[in-house]
């Protein structure tokens, strides 16, 4: 096959570029350690989630040092619980399911971006550092109120962190 | 007016009177769809940045659903059949075996259209329960009414029987010419049907096996995560059977107009052959966030999609090339100088230009988006939406229209009605673009959400990091008004074309290329073995992840009712909605 | 001296409108640089503005082509 040498240098600079783009990818999974979401959330009987402890009480809980889960409920179209509060310089990781349709829950202004499918249980960490207030919406079309779904991310002071204060009454 | 001096040649028109008058038909199909997309698309761009609210919010998810629907089925698809009719019978140099079985598959993809828009446009009268809110997406255990997903699935096997009698040209062609090459825009024709008939597995088994018989009430539970990934099987490639007319043209009509030949014949071959193998084992990326999908499932789509590059690239060599050939044989020379020696007044020629341009920068949007870990930042931000109106709404869309604007006359004896207003068109559409495109990459980036009627929350602002927030919003609907005044210049000129007088003689053959196919090796023609391997690839991808969501979540995944998406019950959930808002708000209050 | 067409005009002005207002959301995004929109505005479109009525009276732009090489069709 007759190949022009313009593009033969083409091809090569392509191909570079192409790995180049892989390598940068590949970098960030390993040196920077950004996990993707996979599917070790696992699954869940979306019509009972009043049965499942984890989802039946939507909450925070403390799980090691410094170390959070957070139960979330995205459905139609509110999140549970709201406002979300975790304490600053820790590690929260958010399990977030769906009892109705297909949802997002998106940390505004962050990276934390996730799809939420009913039947699965989606499992995203994610490290929080000073106090600051964070929107929480829901980036995935989910209905006609769609617009309306939002929360809040609270990521109070480490002193006045107290568990379980917003669930029980 | 140089590049169109009557050639004396014959037209299309004046060859295959018959296979002319379906590809004119097709075509306005295609041209119907794009005006009233173009509708609702305005509705769209003025209500979500609150410059105009017309309708009310919840009726913007069906206005979005046809938007979507009209512009990338509708539009894009019966342009493609016309432009494929007229490739194969152009190239091949015979008409189409049956005449009526040709206006039978477009009188199918016409029935299933109207089918779905009425399902669609339901969505607006309440009194029906007739709805179809469920975007283009169509996501499970959203439920849109069967005559949504009945007239999807009338409209593709419209499609397949297109590609059919493509294919069947080909055969009868090869038993007379039985050591020909197959013609370059035949090739382009052929393999672009073979990949779509891998891509529309996926669409396929979602429809019919499931959310059809679904929506019918047969079975109330579906594996949500399955048909998601069943579509996204077919969402990406679907992209390329977007991209692939506009690829044709580029390729095979571009360098006629500029005044040149094609580069290399060969080459286009091999970027054809690389989008039948690897358009359809990437669509995954497209649920780089999904739960339920592992890592490693993820990592291969994303190493696939960058190789997916490839051909892109190569496409934007050959066709520089070729222009400049073009310029250097209309007497430009220098570096650069050559570049003033294209026929930039022909808006045939500079529609497709700005295109192509266009399709650089989203092309680099898309790699961002492709990029599995930066692609937390944006996925689901209207910055995905600013991506593919670069690509599917400029490259393919403007380059569409450009084209026309030379290929009508050849269809009809008939000159455009205005070459001025028609380069207006295509300038003003790139502005448009260029405002509204920007502005959504920009928005995406500060977190804004696509697919949301009014994206301003109660909770919280979006921080700008530059400007506001409201600036952009005003530079989203200025572009967007653009864009729609562009559309209606395209649809006016086209149709007071049909007022010009009758000519005869202006036909325009196509340029030869400069590498021809006999430097390509004859296995590049052998479309059963390509074929065969995109199948395996195929299997390879989509068997593990797809063997491991069944295992998870079952065929009908237990637990997951239907939620019918009509605009009634929407009120309805507001109020649960708004008590349990309510609870959960006092549910903090100590 | 053959003075740019009106249509040379249009498409150099349309992609040079969309070039220096896209370099503001670069200078926004990439620098950090916050212009003023309404000041960036005007000054892209008399950019533009004065790039055409310069192609327009012929103060600046292309020199005629040079007559076309013997293999030109």
């Amino acid at each position: 096959m007759n190949i022009h040498n313009y593009e033969k240098i083409w091809l090569v600079l392509s191909m570079l570029l192409i790995i180049g783009f892989i390598s940068t990818v590949v970098y960030g999974a390993t040196a920077v350690g950004i996990e993707m979401v996979n599917d070790e959330g696992g699954t869940i009987d979306s019509t009972a989630l009043d049965e499942d402890d984890r989802f039946s009480e939507p909450r925070v809980e403390k799980v090691g040092e410094d170390e959070y889960e957070a139960y979330v409920v995205a459905r139609q179209f509110i999140f549970e619980p709201n406002p979300i509060e975790v304490p600053a310089n820790s590690t929260v990781t958010f399990y977030v399911t769906s009892p109705d349709v297909l949802h997002g829950f998106e940390v505004v202004g962050t990276n934390a971006n996730a799809m939420v499918v009913p039947g699965e249980i989606t499992e995203l960490t994610v490290e929080v550092n000073e106090p600051k207030e964070y929107g929480i919406l829901c980036n995935e079309y989910c209905g006609g109120g769609h617009h309306t779904m939002e929360g809040k991310l609270i990521v109070v002071p480490e002193d006045e962190f107290e568990l379980g204060d917003s669930n029980d009454e | 007016m140089s590049e169109q001096l009557e050639s004396g040649a014959p037209t299309f028109l004046d060859k295959f009177p018959d296979e002319a008058a379906v590809v004119r038909a097709a075509l306005w199909s295609s041209f119907i769809a794009l005006a009233l997309g173009a509708v609702f698309g305005l509705i769209q761009a003025l209500h979500r940045t609150d410059v105009l609210r017309l309708i009310d919010s919840t009726d913007y998810y069906t206005v979005l659903t046809a938007h979507g629907v009209l512009m990338v089925v509708s539009f894009t698809i019966f342009f493609l059949v016309g432009l494929f009719t007229w490739a194969t019978v152009r190239s091949f140099d015979r008409g189409v075996e049956s005449i009526r079985y040709t206006w039978t598959w477009y009188g199918l993809m016409v029935a299933g259209t109207l089918m779905a828009v009425v399902a669609i446009l339901g969505g607006f009268v309440p009194q029906t329960d007739i709805s179809a809110d469920v975007l283009f997406t169509f996501y499970a255990p959203m439920q849109a009414h069967p005559l949504f997903y009945g007239g999807l699935a009338i409209f593709v096997i419209g499609t397949w029987l297109a590609g059919a009698d493509y294919i069947w040209t080909w055969r009868a062609w090869a038993a007379e010419n039985p050591d020909e090459r197959i013609p370059l825009q035949g090739f382009m024709v052929l393999t672009t049907m073979l990949m779509w008939y891998v891509a529309t597995i996926g669409i396929a088994i979602a429809v019919v096996a499931f959310l059809l018989p679904w929506s019918l009430g047969l079975f109330d539970q579906i594996n949500p995560l399955l048909t998601r990934t069943l579509f996204w099987f077919w969402g990406h490639p679907v992209v390329y059977f977007w991209l692939m007319p506009a690829y044709l043209l580029w390729y095979t009509v571009l360098p006629t107009i500029a005044g040149g030949r094609l580069f290399s014949d060969p080459l286009g071959r091999v970027v054809f052959v690389l989008f039948l193998l690897l358009s359809t084992p990437v669509g995954i990326h497209h649920q780089y966030v999904d739960p339920g999908i592992a890592e490693g499932f993820k990592t291969i789509a994303m190493t696939n999609t960058m190789f997916l590059l490839l051909p892109s690239l190569l496409t934007a060599f050959t066709v520089v090339a070729s222009v400049e050939h073009g310029a250097r044989q209309r007497g430009g020379t220098g570096l650069l100088g050559w570049l003033r020696a294209l026929p930039w007044r022909n808006p045939a020629f500079t529609g497709m230009m700005l295109a192509g341009l266009m399709f650089a920068a989203g092309g680099f949007s898309g790699m961002i988006n492709a990029g599995m870990n930066i692609n937390y930042l944006v996925h689901n931000t209207i910055w995905v939406p600013g991506h593919f109106h670069l690509t599917v709404g400029t490259a393919v869309a403007l380059t569409l229209m450009a084209a026309t604007y030379w290929l009508w006359p050849q269809l009809t004896n008939r000159r455009l009605y205005s070459r001025p207003i028609g380069l207006a068109q295509v300038v003003i559409w790139f502005v448009g673009m260029g405002l509204m495109s920007n502005a959504m990459h920009v928005q995406g980036l500060f977190g804004i959400p696509r697919r949301t009627a009014e994206p301003q929350y109660e909770g919280f602002d979006f921080v700008a990091s530059f400007g506001s927030v409201s600036e952009l919003n005003l530079q989203l609907a200025i572009g967007g008004t653009l864009l729609f005044i562009s559309t209606m210049l395209f649809v006016t000129n086209i149709a007071l074309s049909a007022g010009t007088p009758k000519l005869s003689g202006i036909g325009q053959p196509l340029s030869e290329p400069l590498s021809t196919v006999d430097d390509s090796p004859e296995i590049l023609d052998n479309l059963k073995l390509w074929f065969g391997i995109a199948l395996v690839l195929v299997v390879l991808a989509y068997a593990l992840p797809l063997a491991s969501i069944i295992d998870r979540g079952g065929l009908l995944g237990p637990g997951v009712d239907p939620v019918p998406m009509i605009v009634e019950p929407v009120a309805a959930t507001i109020e649960p909605t708004l008590g349990r808002l309510a609870a959960a708000v006092g549910s903090v209050v100590p | 001296m053959r003075r740019t067409t009106q249509g040379g005009i249009l498409v150099g002005c349309g992609v040079l409108f969309v070039i220096v207002w896209e370099i503001r959301s670069a200078l926004g995004l990439l620098a950090g640089v916050d212009t003023n929109p309404q000041l960036y505005m005007l000054l892209t479109l008399a950019v533009v503005g004065l790039t055409a009525v310069a192609l327009a009276i012929g103060l600046i732009g292309l020199r005629p082509e040079p007559p076309a090489d013997e293999d030109a069709q």
